[in-house]
């Protein structure tokens, strides 16, 4: 306990009698301790007398029709408004054509994937033989610097329970090297061809048809629109149909107000305990305009509800 | 009407119950909750845009994970538990947005003013709550929370232990730390209950950096 710690308790009378004492020998002695506490105090007083916020009557109405409104429909999991607010500014900022030709983003000096062990859904063997000719390709067209190992998303499934010690550690995965240091041109074209394994589709030239969909899922009516061609993030592990989906679905909410992000590494692991998924994306350093940002998001792999987040 | 109804059966009701007695009982709930969750989410955010969001969020939660509540703790545990959640998750995605400016004591004056105290009483108490929100801004998300909730809600240390799913030695501890901090931060402050005025004041806590300029949350 440090001395802010035992004067806020002293104040509140949560020191036993010998700490007590101690300290108030040292407060009868000590001017600066003195007035620290009773800066503690005045803090706790205002506090205390703080007037309560109101919420204004035009958003207590507005709260209750947009309740209303989702309590009429069925007992749901449909995704919140904001939740489709997401999706549909998602759509909007990665409206870019699907990723095609893996050797044209190669020539574009991109990092390139490997592929090992299963891949995510939509995958055949014809995906498999591109990516050989790519990683051949990557010999000669890495870009300059690029790390050691092999450059592509990742996605890792090893059964690892994490908490918010050592989850850090995530960022030591040789998956975030390829793309730190980036351009935000060479990253943009990154994460059009990192983001789609992922999930994140590209829109292609029918933007209408996304946001109909967006807005179909609320009535459960709509069919999901044709999915985009993926390409497999290599794969530690094994890892099931259904938590690579929880990969994809948990994915898009973290784009959400941001501007490119390149997702290099998914975890399906646990996070103190709860089925989590870890992600690790590269962002854009405001000050330099370089991809040097690391972010980590620990996610519920059950509701993709943010459980963790830091940065480096 | 359902004044002797607990939140509990209220609950129940909505999770058990069909067509307009369910969507009565969960307004009702609404009703019985919202200031107070609506005032933890100001606290979190320090703006009434962003704590109506949270707000909102909270109660499309809670109608949604209704029957994920296991009863094994009072209903308004779970809820301020909803709540927190919910701030924290909107904090994160906000923390992306362009920076806003810390907004100044006449935009806060603007917002709540009201009540019936002088002018230059509201002003005062007005500018001291700015000061506070802003400082509040500063702590970490748990911390900013404890001290929402501990200091400023009166919860027990033992209600917010098991809203933060935290041994309840160790919530102590994190509030006594946060107090500490936040006096810290309000140090420039030193009429903070009427005394001697600061010649400090002019670099105080609102001047200092808001915390979602940054990319992510502090």
């Amino acid at each position: 306990m440090n001395d802010g710690e035992r004067l806020a308790a002293y104040l509140v009378g949560d020191l036993d009698p010998a700490e007590r004492r101690e300290l108030e020998a040292r407060l009868e002695r000590d001017p600066a301790l003195r007035a620290r506490l009773e800066r503690i105090r005045r803090t706790d007083d205002a506090l205390g007398s703080l007037p309560r916020p109101e919420p204004r009557s035009e958003f207590s109405v507005r709260l209750r029709d947009e309740l209303r409104r989702e309590l009429a429909g069925p007992p749901s999991t449909a995704p919140t408004t904001d939740e489709l607010a997401a999706r549909r500014r998602e759509r909007e900022r990665w409206s870019v054509p699907r990723w095609l030709a893996p050797l044209g983003a190669a020539a574009a000096g991109l990092a390139l994937f490997a592929v090992i062990g299963i891949g995510l859904t939509n995958l055949g063997g014809d995906d498999d033989a591109d990516m050989a000719a790519m990683n051949a390709d990557t010999q000669e067209t890495t870009l300059e610097g690029a790390r050691d190992g092999a450059a592509g998303p990742v996605v890792v499934a090893l059964g690892r329970d994490y908490t918010e010690d050592d989850v850090t550690a995530v960022f030591d995965h040789p998956a975030f090297a390829p793309v730190v240091g980036l351009s935000s041109g060479e990253a943009e074209q990154t994460a059009e061809t990192y983001g789609d394994p992922f999930g994140i589709e590209g829109e292609g030239d029918d933007a209408a048809a996304a946001d109909a969909q967006a807005e179909g899922d609320t009535a459960g009516g709509a069919a999901e629109p044709p999915a985009p061609e993926r390409l497999a993030p290599l794969v530690e592990g094994d890892a099931t149909d259904e938590e690579l989906a929880a990969v994809q679905r948990c994915l898009p909410q973290l784009y959400e107000q941001a501007g490119t992000l390149v997702p290099v590494y998914a975890e399906i692991a646990a996070f103190e305990g709860q089925a989590a998924i870890v992600y690790g994306l590269v962002a854009e350093d405001p000050e330099t305009g370089e991809f040097s940002q690391l972010e980590l998001w620990v996610v519920s792999a059950d509701t993709c509800e943010v459980l963790f987040f830091t940065q480096r | 009407m359902t004044g002797d109804v607990t939140d509990e059966e209220l609950l129940a009701t909505y999770v058990e119950g069909a067509g307009r007695r369910r969507e009565e009982a969960f307004l009702e709930l609404v009703d019985r909750f919202e200031r107070r969750v609506y005032a933890i989410c100001y606290r979190h955010f320090g703006n009434h845009a962003d704590a109506e969001d949270a707000t909102q969020d909270t109660f499309l939660s809670i109608a949604r994970k209704a029957h994920q509540f296991a009863g094994d703790s009072k209903l308004s545990t779970w809820i301020y538990r909803v709540a927190v959640n919910a701030c924290n998750d909107l904090g994160r995605k906000y923390a992306r947005r362009p920076q806003t400016p810390v907004g100044d004591v006449s935009r806060v004056a603007a917002e709540t003013a009201g009540g019936e105290e002088t002018v230059d009483d509201a002003l005062a108490g007005l500018e001291l709550a700015h000061e506070i929100e802003q400082a509040l801004l500063q702590l970490d998300e748990v911390s900013r929370s404890l001290i929402v909730l501990c200091s400023i809600e009166g919860m027990s240390y033992a209600e917010a232990s098991e809203v933060f799913d935290m041994p309840v030695g160790t919530i102590k501890s994190r509030v006594f730390r946060a107090r500490a901090q936040l006096a810290e931060l309000l140090e420039p402050i030193q009429d903070l209950t009427g005394g001697a005025a600061s010649t400090e004041r002019e670099r105080g806590v609102s001047e200092a950096t808001d915390p979602r300029s940054a990319r992510g949350p502090p």
